[in-house]
């Protein structure tokens, strides 16, 4: 009894600390430079209108009592109310952060009819905080969940969830603790920690060393804690997950991601994975196939509810 | 003298034997074949772009020479005259099941109208054809034998060959590729790599049967029976100048996609050009999948009508 009390004190306590997660503090339109936009032109032929039908905010919200930097994308059009989708950048601390050109890939996903927002995590450029490279830095993640309830268009009943490389490695983290997404794309994830060890130079010291707290002292147990080979079944088997990956990516190992399909197979997750041969860590050489599965993807799960595929063995 | 009459006769037999095979793929008949309107009404009152499909394209019923036996065959090409790329297509099963029937066909024709000359074999034995099926055997012969036909073919443009195959019929194009080196793409779809999954089934008994009717000395020499058949012992000997697309479904109740997968975890160790698609809740033959022949014809368009070259593997940095 006596326990159950301490119990309810301290989580209790714990609620009225994070009463605020996900609060949007401040909250400024944001342009992307002129010079970017010429950039952006020459890549994608539709650059002026994602620019001209969609916005962009630059946000702080408060997560775990920390200040934290972040970025929305919606549509102009704000007479209706949209899906959502959170999108986990990549890299750590201001390596990979969301500059212009990630704001501009945000602004893409908006036009096609999203709200969409990204959290530069705590150690990130405009941030509270240190970095864990998937540590205590989830919860900004999670907490964006109560930030979409505070943008007037987000319809919070849809939220999709995306992520490049380390963002991979969040969105798998945060599929572990929430059902709330109708479906998960991941480009290029980081399914296995110990692969970047092994075939990339000097990153265990720059990267895991510096941003995993104690990392010497407990890194068989901080590694397989951030790396989805170990716990594939334990992500939510209601968020269908499209997972895509190219064979000459030298960041996130084809390997791991074959691993990982190897496992969430045997797990039945609803998995669609594409392999693309020659395809780099950004897949660069297939971005019109990758936004339109990603794009179907969201539209047919997030937009349109569609029903989870049947993942036992069936037909004829 | 009785020597030399021995040797002559050696000489003869082997004389016979060379005649024989210097006529593989030799076309023995040919003839135009009508698709029934029945087949055509059922296909175009679901996809109405079998109209034009039926227009624009015709089939031809074929017997050529493999080893010596006269198999069955189909052609399926453009009623426009003109040189097209070509592709053989391995159907899938094995004796009336998986038959080219004039439902498979029409599926013929829908690849000619995308501008190529589709072959496909029956494969030799019963009930069309002479010979024995051996599921995997010296069959994949009748596979190998239709370039030879496809020579004989005033629309075939035979520096550029593709295969695409189903089910057996991934097995019949991975056999082939040991041999052959000079095909440009390959389309695999829910294709058998692991003959040793069978025995994991429920209906396993069924199988062992099965192979045992169809390989000859099976009881035997069952091991090596198997894994002859079976890519996933042997993915270095497939050839790498060819660009590789394999679709699975995630529950195909004929063909474990666990395999597959450890397949292509080899054949990406092993730096072979590869495109792979697991579908979410893809049932055999992927028949519950929208959509999912538009990836095949993007496939065919880069590696074989168009020429592409196989894409740089090399790592990215």
């Amino acid at each position: 009894m006596k326990k159950l009390f301490f119990c309810f004190l301290f989580s209790s306590n714990l609620l009225l600390l994070h009463a605020q997660d996900g609060k949007i503090i401040t909250n400024l339109p944001h342009a992307i430079d002129d010079s970017d936009k010429v950039v952006f032109q020459k890549r994608f032929k539709n650059t002026d209108s994602i620019l001209s039908q969609t916005t962009l905010q630059k946000i702080t919200y408060v997560s775990d009592g920390l200040k934290i930097s972040g970025y929305i994308a919606q549509p102009k059009n704000n007479t209706k109310k949209y899906p959502c989708l959170i999108y986990c950048r990549g890299g750590n601390r201001a390596f990979g952060s969301l500059t212009s050109f990630e704001q501009f890939y945000l602004q893409r996903m908006a036009y096609w009819g999203y709200v969409v927002i990204a959290s530069q995590y705590r150690g990130g450029p405009d941030s509270e905080g240190k970095d864990e490279f998937g540590g205590a830095d989830i919860h900004d993640v999670l907490n964006l969940l109560p930030s979409l309830t505070q943008i007037p268009n987000a319809d919070t009943t849809r939220i999709g969830i995306h992520g490049w490389s380390r963002g991979g490695m969040m969105t798998y983290l945060v599929m572990k603790r929430t059902n709330r997404f109708k479906a998960a794309v991941v480009g290029a994830g980081a399914a296995d920690l110990y692969s970047s060890i092994k075939l990339r130079e000097g990153f265990e010291a720059a990267v895991y060393a510096e941003c995993i707290p104690d990392y010497y002292k407990n890194k068989d147990a901080e590694l397989q804690k951030r790396s989805a080979v170990y716990w594939a079944d334990s992500l939510c088997k209601t968020t269908p997950l499209l997972l895509m990956q190219g064979s000459a990516d030298w960041r996130v190992s084809p390997e791991e991601n074959l691993e990982l399909v190897n496992k969430l197979y045997k797990a039945k997750q609803p998995l669609k994975f594409i392999f693309y041969p020659g395809g780099d860590h950004g897949l660069r050489e297939y971005t019109t196939e990758t936004d339109a599965e990603m794009k179907k993807w969201f539209d047919e799960f997030v937009r349109d509810g569609k029903a989870l595929p049947n993942m036992e063995k069936h037909g004829r | 003298m009785k020597r030399k009459i021995k040797f002559l006769a050696f000489c003869s037999v082997l004389f016979w034997a060379s005649s024989l095979f210097a006529q593989d793929g030799k076309i023995i008949s040919s003839s135009e074949i009508a698709i029934p309107d029945s087949v055509k009404q059922f296909r175009i009152k679901r996809i109405p772009a079998f109209v034009k499909i039926f227009d624009s394209t015709k089939v031809s019923k074929l017997i050529y020479l493999s080893d010596g036996l006269k198999v069955e065959g189909f052609i399926a090409e453009p009623k426009q005259t003109g040189k097209y790329p070509c592709i053989i297509f391995c159907r899938g099963g094995a004796d009336t099941l998986g038959m080219i029937d004039f439902y498979t066909m029409t599926f013929l024709s829908e690849i000619a109208s995308k501008g190529y000359v589709i072959i496909a074999s029956q494969y030799r034995g019963k009930p069309t054809s002479e010979g024995i099926d051996e599921f995997g055997g010296k069959e994949v012969n009748d596979v190998i034998n239709c370039i030879p036909v496809l020579a004989q073919w005033h629309q075939a443009d035979t520096a550029k060959i593709g295969m695409y195959g189903v089910s057996r019929g991934g097995m019949m194009i991975y056999r082939a590729l040991q041999t052959l080196q000079n095909i440009k793409a390959v389309v695999i779809n829910s294709g058998v790599v692991d003959l040793f999954d069978t025995f994991k089934r429920t209906d396993s008994t069924e199988w062992e049967n099965f192979y045992k009717d169809k390989i000859t000395g099976y009881p035997i020499n069952k091991m090596t029976h198997l894994q002859v058949r079976s890519a996933l012992y042997w993915p270095e000997k497939i050839s790498n100048k060819t660009a590789l697309f394999i679709m699975h479904g995630s529950t195909d109740s004929q063909v474990d996609a666990a395999g597959v997968i450890s397949f292509i975890q080899r054949i990406y160790t092993l730096k072979k050009p590869v495109k792979f698609v697991l579908y979410e809740g893809g049932v055999h033959a992927l028949q519950n999948i929208k959509n999912y022949k538009l990836p095949v014809w993007d496939w065919f368009d880069r590696f074989l009508k168009n020429n592409e070259s196989l894409p740089n593997l090399n790592i990215k940095r």
